[in-house]
């Protein structure tokens, strides 16, 4: 390998070592836009799941949960 | 904190929350591959995975500001959306990182990608529940985090440059990123396509490897999902300010624990292989179905203080189990669809098993404990997430391509004939 083929590996070595970072960065922060729906799944489950509900969805969706136990 | 601010601020019953998040889990599903698909096929990665977290913001906030009695339709449309849009960002945020890293470096920073993510959730979820708890039930000021989040996931994000992304290796058709060869990828999929084009989607989605760890992730979804949620009722927190408080101690409790599993896998993944470290998060859900069970009979219903803490503290175990399923599923899907062009996609199918076993999760869980009571429904769990475990220890092969091939750079740094050696690297690489 010659020196500029290593000279051209080192950048680009140091290009991603530098991606990597704002990939990091990047991560911290989409905690929120993702992990941050944890909070209102958890606290959706949590306000649904207490209560009966009657509405058509989730009375299917209950059905079929059940269905396995009921046969 | 959504469910809970529509009821006590905007005056909407359960049941219409239920259906506005249905909506969101059920177009979060269905959005979920196509979405991967789009990012093997595009090279404005950066740009799409941008937009979502723009639109996403853009929807809390518009919930935030006008949801009342009187719009719920436009509601539902407005949750529909957003679930759909939510799903571009996994698999956005794994195709860039597969392309900067290539699939040599998944490991190091899938693992450190993961525990930034649980920290930022972690540090999110303690100053919201702190906020919540002083402001309750008044919560609205408390969406002003979600802008705050996303000026600065937009920050860091768009100073990737399209050129930082290797979009073959993206795609999981190279194994080392900007490098010329295309190395061996013989241990993921690379048969099915036999050359640098991706696998069509169909031969894809009936690759029995892939199906196999579909269904996995949906079983461990369905019974892992609706064990927090129980727990948290049997100790009937979740009222007022106080429940606030204890429901962000138990995400956070987790969370913490989750950064420490994602370490463990990027640290360990790598060395002993993929198998052991799933079946380890796989076989926690019984483990700790089998202690809350043996809780429950001790404290006959009325746990004592002392036993609400113990009750309380298997969430360190959903801390170790989620926080190492979430880094390995990733990890995963990437071995198995090296080759195949179709990393996106295969996350896509990935995530949308675990949304889809989160949602049947839910609902299971509560019929259970309403119809047999909570000691038969953690038994019950017991069993069903036992399946899950016996499926990958006698189904799947380990995915990590040769171990034994496989050198770190940091021993490789040593001058040869008198030329610069490269410097020390995190990442590892195929010989």
């Amino acid at each position: 390998m010659s020196v500029s083929d290593l000279e051209a590996s080192l950048s680009r070595e140091q290009k991603t070592e530098k991606t990597k970072g704002l990939l990091r960065w990047a991560a911290l922060f989409l905690g929120e836009l993702r992990d941050g729906l944890t909070m209102v799944r958890h606290s959706t489950r949590r306000s649904l799941n207490g209560r009966q509900s009657t509405t058509t969805l989730t009375c299917a969706l209950r059905l079929i949960c059940r269905a396995p136990f009921l046969l | 904190m959504q469910s809970a601010f529509l009821i006590v601020a905007k005056g909407y019953t359960e049941k219409q929350v239920g259906a506005l998040f249905f909506a969101f889990g059920l177009t979060q599903f269905l959005a979920q591959t196509p979405a991967g698909y789009l990012y093997d096929n595009t090279e404005n990665k950066v740009r799409w995975l941008s937009t979502a977290g723009v639109l996403t913001t853009l929807m809390t906030l518009f919930t935030a500001l006008f949801a009342s009695d009187n719009n719920f339709m436009l509601m539902v449309f407005i949750k529909a959306l957003q679930g759909a849009i939510t799903s571009f960002i996994p698999p956005g945020l794994n195709s860039i990182t597969q392309g900067v890293v290539g699939s040599v470096g998944m490991t190091q920073q899938v693992a450190v990608n993961e525990m930034m993510n649980h920290l930022g959730t972690a540090i999110i979820v303690l100053a919201g529940s702190l906020i919540a708890f002083a402001l309750s039930p008044n919560i609205g000021p408390l969406f002003i985090v979600s802008p705050i989040a996303c000026m600065g996931f937009l920050f860091f994000l768009n100073r990737i440059s399209s050129d930082d992304i290797d979009h073959l290796a993206a795609r999981g058709l190279k194994l080392e990123a900007h490098s010329e060869d295309p190395g061996d990828l013989v241990g993921g999929m690379a048969s099915l396509s036999g050359d640098e084009s991706s696998v069509s989607p169909m031969k894809l989605m009936t690759d029995p490897l892939l199906l196999v760890f579909i269904v996995v992730c949906f079983l461990f979804h369905t019974a892992n999902g609706t064990i927090l949620p129980l727990v948290m009722q049997t100790l009937a927190v979740g009222n007022g300010g106080s429940g606030i408080l204890m429901s962000g101690l138990c995400i956070v409790i987790a969370q913490v624990l989750m950064v420490a599993s994602a370490k463990i896998c990027g640290s360990y993944s790598q060395k002993y292989g993929r198998k052991y470290l799933f079946l380890i998060g796989l076989g926690i859900v019984p483990i700790r179905c089998a202690i809350l069970s043996g809780l429950l009979i001790w404290t006959q219903g009325n746990p004592s203080v002392f036993q609400q803490v113990l009750i309380l503290s298997t969430q360190i175990l959903d801390g170790v189990g989620a926080g190492t399923f979430g880094t390995m599923y990733i990890l995963v899907t990437s071995d198995i669809s090296g080759g195949t062009g179709r990393f996106g996609m295969s996350l896509g199918l990935t995530t949308a098993a675990m949304s889809i076993g989160g949602m049947v999760s839910g609902y299971l869980g509560q019929a259970l404990a309403q119809d047999l009571g909570y000691l038969r429904a953690f038994q019950i769990l017991m069993v069903l997430s036992i399946i899950p475990a016996a499926i990958y220890l006698f189904f799947m092969p380990e995915t990590l391509r040769d171990p034994s091939k496989i050198k770190d750079i940091n021993t490789t740094t040593q001058p040869e004939n008198g030329e610069l050696s490269k410097p020390k690297s995190n990442y590892v690489e195929m010989v």
